[in-house]
């Protein structure tokens, strides 16, 4: 049968059982409706009808049975009694019960058919008019189907006949059924294929250890070899259980591999004895005495792992439903938190000035636990970027065929955690580079071929840490960007002056700044009018930062640097007119001294020399239309949003951990304002929107280059 | 099923499972005969089954007892893939035949984790 | 907010802008402030005077003398901030305004508030929910989530936004 289709009607089965009961449940003898009774032969009536269109002919003819019972009280010739109503909750979940089995495999187990044959007879005899006993039917449903909750873990080893094939069963579905089960690993013995000329190619040589984590009865695993029981060697042992409430995984759980190796019975207990006396690595001492083959010793420490990894995994999994917490609730608390990190700054402060080491000292241990704490509640938050790699996949198997190159991909690190709301905020980039990636990155497999590439492109999707930042790289081994071809594109598009001296990475990474395009044409597939300059502005929205490099012919690396969580970051701070500012220290690469009436530079340009380049800066003060007088000294801050520029203060003071504060709605639409945050001091200082100033400073730059050509 | 050869290389393509494992025998025997170095490609394959698996590794052994190597020159299809994962044919350590630390399925393996 | 409901006894919160006294219902004001440093957020409408923290929080305060069309709050040592809770579409939005003296929470009758008068007042009429009379002095009772609808803000903020991005040229 159809998966799908079975599927639908499952569901739909079952929603119609669950309305069921419930009247059911609702329904007094003494007094019902007749719409109730409507309702109930609605019911019955539908899931006869479709359950026979489903083959489940057993399924209908019992329920059949039913709806002559509740046709007989439609037409008021029977009345509703008790019994009735308790014989229909139990038929609604013997139905649910049959169906549900049949999910899991095809028979329907003895003691639901048993107990379908005890509610048909009282059913029967309520038609012929006998009574009934109420308690005949009495609910042993809730056991019709002991939900296993115990994951019990075999070693099936499995020797099939030589003439398997010939009698056309293949050994491949067999293992394909067992792996439905739960979870497998399969290892195939291959000692005794013969070499060529003596091979019979129409015989089955191979043989299996099989390693199967199921909640399932050694005898249902038994019925997966029932076509092929009588001429094979099967061996079914159980060699663990996993239970839901095992919460401590402890390593005295774990068999040795010695063991395993014994209780196989492939090596005697004397051989194991020489062999542990030999003071090398057992499974090496074992082959290399020629006590046992090395097949045997692999397939000994699969099975060894394989033990330890589903172990870990339930009390994985165990974790995961541990607790639930409402994503509001988490937030209120790292606000708290956040709160409380402010507030220890401000008592550093105090306690600083006062100068009592008593005082002191407590300061610094509750600034260490309102560190732990912070560490903690944001960890809360973490979600591992597995989720978001998921969906990529998805994206490649959909892309390399829609595009006709052939993509694998290659997925590390996919257990790093980030906050979830940037892992949420991160979906877009990462389509949109893979996509190019695809669409431009990759050749196509005849071009592939001639450069002498495998015919499969390779994308690599990467995620590792390195202290508060997570770093994602995509990775291609596609044709790589060319230098060349973005100078001139560039120059076209007066986003850099002809001939301007940019380095090669330089050159790269212009392909993030808006209104580029580096695809010779718009392509269905990555012509979504979402360019690199959109990535490079999530991310950066992000407090990160992008990256791009790439070899010709050898393939491109765009690197995401992403900071662990918005909502704290660490920032410089910097003062203009007497006011703190904060920049996102992640995007600071210097800061330099600048004196005003010595210093070389282009004042109508707005550029100055720092360490042989001309780069442009921008002045805080102007920028923000801050009154007062320009000091004789002045910082520039060397921050690289998507270009490297100056930022021109008054002065810097150090940097200090941050708490990002909205600003609300009605300062939405500040310019260069990315959030507020509260100082030790109890006053609230700005934290700068890099990126935008940083647009609005070249934007600024262009139009002054233009209007001196216009003199 | 068609098996192609050319100089040294046999392509395989098509239906390659026990229904024609005895050509295919047939073929192969010729060639680990007529060469000494024998290299593989793979074109469109429309099934596989456990038979041509079984049958790889045979030649494969052949192979080493009359010292001839074998290289895989195109790139491994899907379906090989999938077949090897589920009937438990993924090795990272080679099998153990006479002295050669030398498996083919470990080094298709191999080749794809990289 | 109907202007039905609106004008019904009730207990307000009154504060004077200038000579004049206005009002709020009690229960849209949170807190009473003293008068702190104020952030100035750049770049946003004068009236925007910027922000404070509050125990943690990051609130707006703004000067509504003006958006009233009087000259700007000075500080002084009655100056307050009126920390207020108001629903602007649905969500609530915290924020401060000026004050330039706190009088007290009083007690009004409804058959002492009349409906706000065509002409004769300081302010735009669409702001005044109602004149309430206690003695012999008139107190203008404010619509204050009309004050800060989105309209306004945004009709202010184009107002008072400077006009390109470009802030002062000093040295060009």
């Amino acid at each position: 049968m159809n998966e799908n289709y079975f599927e639908t009607f499952k569901d739909e089965a079952c929603e119609l059982i669950d309305k069921l009961e419930k009247i059911c449940l609702d329904i007094e003898p003494s007094e019902y409706t007749i719409d109730q009774i409507q309702e109930i032969f609605r019911i019955l009536h539908t899931i006869k009808g479709t359950s026979a269109m489903f083959g489940f002919q057993d399924i209908s003819d019992f329920v059949h049975k039913l709806e002559s019972l509740y046709s007989e009280i439609r037409n008021n010739e029977r009345a509703l009694s008790a019994p009735v109503i308790s014989l229909t909750i139990s038929a609604a979940d013997c139905i649910r019960a049959t169906i549900e089995a049949s999910t899991t495999s095809k028979k329907v187990p003895e003691v639901l058919c048993r107990h379908r044959e005890k509610i048909i007879s009282s059913v029967e005899k309520l038609l012929q008019g006998e009574e009934i006993d109420k308690t005949a039917v009495e609910d042993e449903t809730t056991t019709l189907i002991p939900e296993s909750h115990i994951t019990t873990m075999y070693r099936i080893r499995f020797t099939p006949p030589g003439d398997i094939f010939l009698k056309g069963i293949n050994p491949e579905a067999i293992l394909k059924e067992l792996d439905a089960l739960g979870t497998s690993r399969v290892i195939a013995r291959l000692d005794e294929i013969p070499e060529l000329s003596t091979i019979n190619p129409e015989s089955c040589y191979l043989s299996w250890d099989i390693l199967l984590s199921a909640k399932k009865t050694l005898d249902e695993i038994r019925d997966i070899f029932i076509f092929v029981e009588d001429q094979s060697a099967i061996r079914i042992d159980i060699i663990g259980t996993i239970t839901e409430d095992e919460d401590e995984i402890s390593d005295a759980g774990y068999k040795r591999l010695g063991e395993i190796l014994l209780e196989r019975g492939d090596i005697s207990p004397k051989e194991l004895t020489r062999a542990l006396d030999s003071q090398k690595r057992l499974g090496e001492a074992l082959v290399e005495s020629k006590a046992v083959e090395k097949q045997k010793v692999l397939s000994a420490l699969a099975e060894q792992d394989f033990v330890k990894q589903q172990k870990q995994q339930q009390a994985g999994d165990m974790k995961l439903s541990s607790i639930r917490v409402k994503a509001e609730r988490l937030d209120e608390l790292i606000n708290l938190v956040g709160e409380l990190v402010t507030l220890q700054a401000r008592l550093r402060t105090t306690v600083h000035s006062l100068g009592d080491s008593e005082l002191q000292l407590i300061s610094e241990e509750s600034e260490r636990l309102v560190e732990d704490l912070r560490t903690s509640a944001m960890g809360m938050r973490m979600l591992s970027v597995d989720f978001l790699f998921g969906k990529i996949k998805r994206l490649v198997y959909d892309l390399s065929r829609e595009l006709k190159k052939r993509v694998d991909l290659f997925i590390e690190g996919a257990e790093t955690e980030l906050d979830k709301s940037v892992i949420e905020r991160l979906n877009d980039p990462l389509v949109h580079l893979i996509r190019n990636c695809i669409d431009h990155g990759i050749e196509p497999e005849e071009e592939r071929r001639k450069k002498g590439k495998p015919v499969a492109g390779k994308i690599t999707l990467r995620a590792y840490h390195a202290e508060a930042t997570v770093f994602i790289e995509i990775q291609d081994d596609g044709q790589g960007l060319d230098a060349a071809k973005i100078r001139k594109k560039a120059e076209m598009n007066k986003i850099i002056e002809k001939g301007a001296l940019l380095s090669e990475s330089e050159l790269l990474n212009l392909v993030f700044l808006p209104g580029f395009s580096t695809a010779q044409e718009v392509s269905k597939v990555s012509g979504r009018g979402v360019g690199m300059d959109v990535v490079k502005r999530t991310v950066e929205s992000l407090g990160g930062q992008v990256r791009i490099t790439s070899e010709k012919d050898k393939g491109t690396t765009i690197t995401l640097k992403i900071p662990l969580t918005l909502s704290i970051i660490e920032g410089l701070f910097i003062k203009v007119a007497g006011d703190m500012y904060v920049i996102p220290l992640s995007l600071v690469e210097e800061v330099v001294e600048l004196e005003h009436e010595t210093a070389q530079f282009d004042t109508r340009r707005h550029l100055l020399p720092v360490r042989g380049e001309m780069l442009p800066y921008i002045r805080l003060r102007e920028y923000f239309d801050i009154d007062g007088d320009i000091p004789h000294f002045e910082k520039i801050v060397v921050v690289n949003a998507h270009r490297r520029i100056g930022l021109a203060v008054d002065d810097v003071a150090g940097n200090a951990q941050v708490v990002i504060k909205s600003l609300g709605s009605a300062f939405a639409q500040s310019d260069g304002v990315l959030g507020a945050t509260v100082t030790g001091d109890g006053k609230v200082s700005l934290i700068l929107d890099i990126g935008r100033i940083t647009t609005d400073a070249i934007a600024e730059e262009t139009q002054r280059v233009n209007q001196q050509t216009v003199v | 099923m068609s098996v192609k050869t050319k100089k040294e290389q046999i392509v395989f393509s098509g239906d390659l499972t026990i229904h024609h494992a005895g050509e295919l025998q047939k073929e192969l025997k010729k060639h680990i005969a007529a060469h000494d170095h024998i290299s593989i490609a793979f074109e469109t394959i429309d099934s596989i089954d456990l038979s041509f698996l079984q049958l790889m590794c045979s030649v494969h052994r052949e192979s080493l007892k009359k010292e001839k190597s074998i290289t895989i020159t195109t790139s491994v299809p899907e379906q090989l893939r999938q077949i090897m994962a589920t009937i438990g044919f993924e090795r990272t350590i080679s099998c153990d035949h006479g002295e050669h630390d030398d498996c083919l399925w470990k080094a298709i393996t191999e080749a794809e984790k990289q | 907010m109907s202007e039905a409901t609106a004008v019904k006894t009730g207990t307000y919160l009154t504060f004077t802008l200038g000579d004049e006294q206005y009002a709020v219902l009690v229960g849209k004001a949170r807190e009473v402030l003293e008068l702190s440093n104020i952030t100035k957020v750049p770049r946003t409408p004068e009236f925007m005077r910027g922000v404070i923290n509050l125990r943690g929080s990051v609130v707006p305060v703004c000067d509504i003398r003006l958006k009233f069309g009087m000259s700007i709050t000075e500080k002084t040592i009655d100056t307050r901030i009126v920390v207020m809770e108001i629903a602007l579409e649905g969500d609530t939005t915290i924020l401060g305004i000026l004050a330039d003296s706190v009088q007290e929470v009083i007690e009004l009758d409804e058959n002492n508030i009349e409906p706000p008068p065509k002409i004769g007042t300081s302010i735009s009429t669409d702001f005044i929910l109602g004149m309430g009379k206690r003695n012999d002095d008139f107190i203008i009772i404010l619509d204050i989530e009309k004050v800060f609808s989105q309209k306004e803000i945004e009709q202010m903020k184009e107002a008072g936004m400077p006009a390109s991005s470009g802030g002062k040229k000093t040295e060009t």
